[in-house]
């Protein structure tokens, strides 16, 4: 049998078992009990209020802890455990290592930024790596649907990033903006740095207004780097997690329509696969590389 | 090594107990574990014929045939038992079988690097 014949066969064979499945459950109607956005809802665990700020403790807070082990812990044992000879571990941090190093970090700025602030683009990078690849793992973190075990109500499984929260990219977009602001102003001075936002050749126009509309337009793109950078990522992974919520049964709950799962169970399949070999690594590399781009960009003569 | 490779089959054993003495409907384990040791059964036989198949086509469509077919044995052992034994069975099964997805996820993240194939590092300096 053909190739095309067999995927035309798996396709025919898809659409009996869904006209099947609907002709014995029919539609249980619109499920308003569902509530998909309650799955991001932050519940406070430990509720901690300091002078009217709330440093309650809740999943969010879980998963950022958890991403931080995860990074210290990973990188000091294999610190530790280096050797001349490595093994297969040591190889594959060895390689993250120089992707970090010598594409990220080096390849956008100069060599003296590059010693300077490397290990902090690397950190960056390995965090929302680690974050991003936490958020893949169904945790018992789900208050809102409790399984009783032992008379013990545990939190249902659920998946949930720290990175899918806009208040974590927003404040590590933060850290970055003002991080490479502050080492621009160190490496030409604070009316250098200004002055440099004025591309060469900028015409002055009468009254300084050719000078100051471009100014304008620069300080703009300078807050819209912090809304891009933290939009970027904080989007990319709520999308990915919401479409496998989604696709991996919250539509299914939703419309009440059983039928739909076999279709909608392939395409959840597809997108954690997705999610997870790409989209976590990928997000991680192009915040890094923004960040270390920004660094470089700040203190480059030519700017 | 062994026992964190296939440290999610001790946690379904360990699981047991748990559903005996908390008075979990047992179909509910049984239907877990069932569906659980099936599609790790499946997964074996197919990375195996995956890994030796040299056309990188027929690796694709073996590795995406078996995510999404072990996917649905999973759901749709888990969807019968939900709708002819209990609700309460079928949750129980699905709960167990996503903590041992969480498991096997993770054993399988941390145990990755190990899995890769050697690098010409690995055969250590040439005897000068």
């Amino acid at each position: 049998m053909s190739r095309r014949a067999k995927l035309l066969l798996f396709a025919v064979g898809l659409l009996a078992v869904v006209i099947l499945l609907y002709v014995i459950f029919g539609s249980a109607g619109q499920n308003n009990d569902f509530q998909p956005q309650n799955e991001f809802k932050l519940d406070p665990w430990l509720s901690i209020k300091i002078g009217g700020v709330d440093l309650s403790l809740n999943k969010a807070v879980l998963y950022l802890i958890l991403a931080m082990v995860f990074t210290v812990g990973t990188m000091t044992w294999v610190a530790r455990k280096m050797a001349a000879r490595p093994n297969r571990v040591q190889t594959a941090v060895e390689t993250a290592y120089e992707l970090m190093r010598d594409n990220i970090t080096a390849g956008n700025m100069d060599e003296q930024m590059a010693k300077r602030w490397f290990s902090f683009i690397g950190t960056l990078f390995l965090f929302i790596w680690f974050s991003n690849m936490i958020g893949y793992l169904p945790l018992p973190t789900a208050t809102e649907h409790k399984v009783n075990i032992f008379g013990a109500h545990i939190p249902s499984f659920a998946l949930y990033a720290a990175t899918a929260n806009i208040s974590v990219t927003l404040i590590l977009s933060f850290v970055v903006w003002i991080a490479y602001h502050v080492e621009g102003i160190r490496a030409k001075g604070f009316v250098g740095y200004f002055r440099g936002w004025l591309p060469a050749g900028t015409p002055r126009g009468p009254g300084g207004l050719g000078y100051a509309g471009i100014f304008l337009i620069e300080v703009i793109s300078q807050f819209v780097r912090l809304i891009s950078l933290s939009v970027r990522l904080f989007a990319n992974i709520l999308a990915g997690h919401l479409l496998i919520l989604f696709m991996g049964g919250g539509l299914v709950v939703l419309l009440g329509l059983a039928a739909l799962g076999p279709i909608t169970f392939v395409v959840a399949v597809a997108f954690f696969m997705f999610e997870v070999v790409l989209i976590a690594t990928l997000q991680a590399f192009i915040f890094a590389t923004l960040a270390s781009i920004y660094f470089g960009g700040a203190t480059a003569a030519a700017h | 090594m062994v026992v964190v490779r296939y440290f999610d089959f001790v946690v379904l054993a360990l699981a047991l107990p748990i559903f005996l003495v908390a008075g979990l409907p047992i179909v509910g384990y049984i239907t877990a574990a069932a569906a659980w040791i099936g599609q790790r059964a499946i997964q074996i036989a197919t990375n195996r014929r995956a890994a030796a198949s040299k056309d990188p086509r027929t690796v694709v469509g073996l590795m995406a045939g078996s995510m999404i077919g072990r996917g649905w044995l999973v759901a749709a052992a888990i969807f019968i038992v939900g709708v002819t034994v209990s609700s309460k069975a079928g949750l129980a099964a699905a709960v167990l079988f996503i903590a041992l997805f969480t498991i096997y996820f993770t054993t399988n993240m941390i145990l990755r690097p190990f899995d890769q194939a050697p690098n010409t590092f690995d055969q250590g300096p040439k005897p000068s």
